[in-house]
């Protein structure tokens, strides 16, 4: 469907890395270039909210001028200003996202660690945020992985492929 | 309507607010459009209508309440969301009992946010989804087009609007034809009750069994063949109106059943027991002379008080001629579109003819003859051999001038005429035998007409 490359920024889950990258290379049929950055991330921190803005991250990204659709994954917990969280953050048929770890965590809500389950839940909100990159809105198929999801149980109901009519639309990219 | 029919107008001076809602909504598929401040916003309304509002209570210059006020004034139905900081709650209260549908404060939650947006637009469908369909059933409760420049029908127009707003009963007299009951159906979608039923009961039609059964509905076994339950029409017509015509027609009986129904608004079924309330209103419409029928006793004189409360008397057609012309218009538009013809009106000469017959059937035979002389004209304009009028039905005039002689002749040359120059049926009717027809005919020198 579409390169990809997958940048790790303050990600701990490093044990997943190779197992997502599988994952996202079956379901999108793409190559996915998986690499880190080091770029100083406190920058990003309100001390207020205990958060890191995830819009002034993106920004910092545009202005490095990509030449591929990107995907930033992190482990820190991520907000814009007008909302307490996002779970991601992608502008439609930008170029790059990001998605966050944080409140993907069954441990975030206090249960049990699970790893599968965060790796589907990566999994499901990389390529929704993706689908933002190749200009697709929120489907009403709550099968669809551009379903909106606000909570990690909406995200736990969809699945993690296009449904055929988001599939249409992306079809030429 | 689909959220992508939905329009959403954000108002905010942090830019940030804006972009950041406008991509959030935009995702979710509704049409997004925003403003810096009141000014640009009540720009962008002038020109777009929205669906739902999302004002940000503190704003340089016109701040959000008043914004708030001026859409309502605008949009009484607009769904409007405020945005507020926690420290400005009791503001956003003051904007729920102004009307606002609610305020959420920032930073949103973004589940809570995707919520109140999916309500709100819920809220926004079901209001228009309300109002299309008053609209449709308004359309459906259309007053019926009472045609007419006469003064009389002025004057018939002014009396339909006056008692339409009552509960009234209602006597509507005039000759056949006259449109006793399109002036019903007219009282009764100009009324209150025009979203109830309006039920025509015709008793002249029915047996006085039948007609009892109709009014009044019957319990399974009242009689041989009632094997169900059946509803009567009084009881159907409950928040409407009930049309009885020819009510000259009906028996002594089914009179005092109707009468305590009308004063009581109770009734039985046929069979029942059970007392049912109905609130109808009650319109009649007769063409038989009832204050004869009162003397003679075949009309309760305590019914005919109570349903002559307000009575509207239509002129026959003959006597509101300048109507005609309009009416002939109106019933050649109505055919042309019912047939597909080309046909825009009628010549002159036949327009003359129309305003000179009598019209015995009153505006019912005016739309037949038109109805029929559409049917045969293969003109632009119907001509005067497009109509039939049945002219052997015109009233002959008697006045104290006349011979007997004169009054003969015409009387036979009619009789002759309705009964297509059968000379035998002719005698019949006039009580003479063959032979004197020929001899009268001979003596005021009537022939048959060349072309029968």
């Amino acid at each position: 469907m579409t390169n990809l490359n997958l940048v790790c920024l303050d990600f701990q889950e490093c044990s997943l890395l190779t197992s997502i990258q599988t994952t996202l290379t079956e379901i999108l049929s793409s190559t996915i270039l998986l690499s880190k950055d080091e770029i100083e991330i406190d920058n990003f921190f309100n001390a207020d909210r205990g958060q890191y803005d995830a819009a002034a991250i993106l920004s910092l990204y545009e202005k490095k001028g990509l030449n591929r659709r990107t995907i930033i994954i992190t482990s820190v917990d991520l907000y814009i200003p007008i909302f307490t969280y996002v779970f991601g953050l992608a502008k439609l048929e930008g170029k790059i996202g990001i998605v966050s770890a944080h409140r993907l965590k069954s441990d975030f809500y206090g249960l049990p660690p699970d790893e599968d389950l965060l790796k589907s839940r990566l999994v499901k909100e990389i390529i929704h945020e993706l689908g933002h990159l190749l200009n697709l809105r929120h489907c009403p198929d709550y099968q669809c992985v551009m379903a909106s999801s606000n909570t990690a149980d909406d995200l736990d109901i969809k699945g993690s492929h296009f449904c055929n009519s988001c599939l249409g639309k992306v079809g030429n990219h | 309507m689909k959220e992508d029919s939905i329009k959403i107008l954000i108002v905010d001076d942090e830019e940030i607010v804006r972009e950041s809602l406008s991509e959030w909504f935009k995702e979710d598929g509704y049409q997004v459009d925003s403003a810096k401040d009141a000014v640009e916003a009540l720009n962008k309304i002038n020109k777009t209508r929205y669906d739902i509002y999302f004002l940000d209570i503190k704003m340089p210059g016109m701040d959000g309440m008043e914004l708030h006020r001026r859409i309502r004034e605008i949009d009484k139905d607009a769904v409007v969301i405020m945005i507020t900081a926690y420290a400005a709650v009791d503001t956003a209260v003051q904007a729920l009992k102004d009307g606002a549908y609610d305020y959420i404060t920032k930073p949103f939650d973004p589940d809570n946010l995707s919520h109140l947006l999916r309500n709100a637009a819920k809220q926004r469908k079901l209001t228009i989804e309300n109002i299309e369909l008053k609209g449709s059933l308004e359309a459906l409760t259309e007053a019926p087009i009472i045609i007419g420049v006469s003064n009389h029908m002025a004057e018939i127009k002014e009396l339909i609007h006056t008692v339409a707003k009552t509960s009234t009963t209602v006597m509507i007299r005039g000759e056949s034809g006259t449109g006793k009951e399109l002036v019903a159906q007219a009282i009764h979608t100009e009324s209150d009750r025009r979203f109830f039923p309006m039920v025509t009961v015709n008793c002249g039609a029915l047996s006085e069994t039948l007609l009892e059964s109709e009014l009044f509905g019957h319990e399974k076994g009242a009689f041989t063949g009632a094997l169900y339950r059946r509803k009567g029409k009084l009881e159907i017509a409950s928040g409407g109106t009930l049309f009885l015509d020819e009510i000259g027609t009906i028996s002594m009986k089914t009179q005092i059943d109707l009468l305590r129904a009308i004063e009581t608004k109770e009734f039985t079924r046929l069979g029942g027991n059970q007392t049912i309330k109905s609130d109808f209103r009650v319109i009649c419409a007769t063409n038989t002379d009832l204050e004869d029928s009162v003397k003679s006793g075949d009309f309760r004189e305590d019914l005919y008080y109570r349903l002559q409360v307000y009575t509207i008397h239509l002129k026959p057609l003959r006597e509101r001629t300048e109507d005609i012309p309009e009416l002939v218009q109106f019933f050649v538009d109505r055919y042309r579109k019912k047939m597909n013809k080309p046909v825009d009106g009628v010549e002159p000469q036949a327009l003359n003819m129309l305003l000179s017959y009598p019209w015995p059937g009153n505006v019912r035979e005016l739309e037949n003859a038109i109805e029929r002389a559409m049917v045969v004209t293969k003109n632009k304009k119907l001509a005067q051999n497009d109509f039939n009028l049945n002219q052997m039905d015109e009233k002959i005039e008697y006045t104290p001038q006349q011979s007997i002689e004169l009054v003969e002749k015409k009387h036979i040359l009619n009789v002759l005429n309705k009964n297509k120059w059968n000379i035998s049926a002719t005698a019949k009717i006039l009580g003479i035998d063959r032979v004197t027809v020929y001899k009268k005919l001979k003596k005021y020198g009537i022939t048959r007409p060349d072309n029968d």
